[in-house]
């Protein structure tokens, strides 16, 4: 009962302070030279590590699809399964995780330890508003470079997907010329509202679990735990969320082949 | 004037103020001494709005302290100046950003020079020099780092001005030089002044008034001179423990 009253006062507070962020950007209080700072401190550092991950994860996937459609001699399809299931759900999901550890730690860690330093305080009693001139940057920064970190990391994994063919003797050609008869328009969009929503996730939950971090290093532990459990087990409930949505959308449609 | 009426709170099952009342008029300096987490911080974060009260009511001036009024909250912070227990720089950005922001988040100073000035006469009241102005929070020593927090403080204009600690985690000599600092900013400046601390020989050396919380109440409230010669056990032992010391 604890449990749950907790999750619900805790997704309340993120929906709450996601919404004062959206206020606060609608009143035009943002300030992009802070965003773009936080962009280059946490997305373009992160780009090294999601180019990497980007290219094993397609080469994974196109491993393992190949070993199934070998024992049907369906080979011919490698390209198209193996790129529209990176597209639509692994790819997106396990480049969030990464992203979620790597951006969610470093901003719920920065956040937190300036709250328990007093920092946030400070800047109450300056006459400013935390929210405004610290999460602000912050969220939109996290939600940017998340959402363009997974977009490089998605075209990363269908180029390794086309080398890893190569290797397991699939014709990188027709590899390449397999993906538009499965992948359609409709996986694109799926992949990019889904690494929109990560991005969002990210940049909300890590801001909001650092921003109420209390009670010294301790505090800031346990709000860095707190915040990538969280990121972790919402990516996946929206990631199946979104793809039940997809799947009822595609089937009204009937836009998608798969 | 600042009013404590009847200010209680507690925290989980610990009562750490009890129905604690006092007044501040205009212009004294009140040394809040007591050991260590007899809740004097958070008496001073009550008067600030960072906490707020389980029973009483706090003024600053005119203005009422209620949390749950963030407009009328804003009014009474922008009287207030308080310096934290710890620096509480803002550690992303430079000294001369640090000074500037309650100027800028104020609007107190309008254009950039007139921004600069006034860092750099803040800097050079509390000791330092505008050399470091470019330097970062990290990159100073804790002394300076705790000077810089004060200049940023004094920066706007506080009628109140609060310091928790002041010389907590510093020796002997720094201990010294930043107690002579406060009592030449007291002095000087003239503003309603409340210092927390449990360091007896700052209290007697620069307060007007001394007050002394134990167990979350009251026990003492009167001059340094009669706190030296107070029947007050609490007041004795640090009394005791100040010429110990010296």
């Amino acid at each position: 009962m604890e449990a749950s009253r907790k999750w619900v006062q805790t997704f309340g507070g993120m929906i709450l302070l996601f919404s004062e962020c959206l206020s606060l950007t609608f009143q035009k209080k943002i300030r992009w030279q802070q965003v773009v700072h936080q962009i280059f401190q946490v997305g373009v550092s992160s780009l090294g590590m999601t180019i990497t991950a980007g290219l094993f994860v397609g080469a994974i996937m196109a491993l393992q699809i190949d070993v199934q459609l070998k024992d049907f001699g369906a080979e011919a399809f490698l390209g198209g399964l193996s790129t529209s299931t990176t597209l639509r759900n692994v790819g997106p999901v396990l480049i969030a995780f990464l992203l979620s550890g790597k951006v969610g730690a470093y901003t719920s860690a920065e956040l937190g330890t300036m709250e328990v330093t007093e920092q946030l305080n400070a800047i109450r009693l300056l006459g400013a508003n935390p929210v405004e001139y610290i999460i602000l940057p912050r969220i939109w920064a996290v939600v940017i470079s998340s959402f363009l970190l997974l977009i490089v990391g998605l075209m990363v994994t269908i180029f390794g997907g086309v080398i890893f063919a190569e290797f397991i003797g699939v014709n990188a050609l027709s590899y390449v010329q397999n993906i538009p008869r499965i992948v359609t328009g409709w996986s694109l969009v799926l992949s990019v509202v889904k690494s929109f929503v990560f991005g969002v996730l990210i940049a909300v939950i890590s801001c909001y679990k650092g921003y109420h971090a209390r009670g010294g290093s301790v505090g800031v532990g346990v709000a860095v735990q707190s915040c990538s459990v969280t990121n972790l087990m919402l990516i996946i409930l929206f990631d199946f969320l979104l793809s039940m949505a997809a799947s009822t959308l595609e089937d009204i449609f009937r836009v998608g082949y798969l | 004037m600042i009013l404590v009426e009847n200010l209680s709170k507690t925290f989980g099952n610990r009562k750490v103020l009890d129905q604690v009342s006092f007044t501040i008029p205009s212009g004294q300096c009140l040394f809040v001494l007591g050991k260590s987490g007899v809740g004097k911080s958070v008496l001073l974060k009550h008067i600030v709005g960072l906490i707020a009260p389980d029973e009483g009511k706090i003024r600053v001036g005119e203005l009422e302290v209620d949390v749950k009024d963030p407009r009328a909250l804003q009014s009474v912070r922008k009287q207030c100046g308080l310096v934290f227990q710890f620096p509480a720089l803002l550690d992303s950005v430079t000294v001369f950003e640090n000074v500037a922001f309650g100027l800028r988040a104020r609007g107190i100073a309008g254009n950039t020079d007139e921004i600069e000035t006034r860092v750099k006469k803040e800097l050079i009241r509390v000791g330092l020099e505008d050399s470091i102005l470019e330097k970062y929070p990290a990159q100073l020593s804790y002394v300076a780092q705790k000077r810089v927090s004060i200049a940023r403080t004094l920066a706007v204009a506080p009628d109140y001005l609060l310091f928790d600690e002041p010389t907590t985690g510093m020796d002997l000599v720094a201990t010294s030089a930043l107690n002579s600092l406060i009592q030449k900013l007291v002095r000087e400046l003239r503003v309603t002044t409340v210092v927390v601390s449990h360091d007896i020989k700052s209290a007697l050396k620069i307060s007007d008034r001394i007050i002394l919380l134990e167990n979350g109440k009251i026990v003492f409230d009167g001059s340094p001179e009669k706190f030296k010669t107070s029947d007050v056990k609490l007041a004795r032992e640090f009394i005791v423990g100040c010429n110990y010391g010296s």
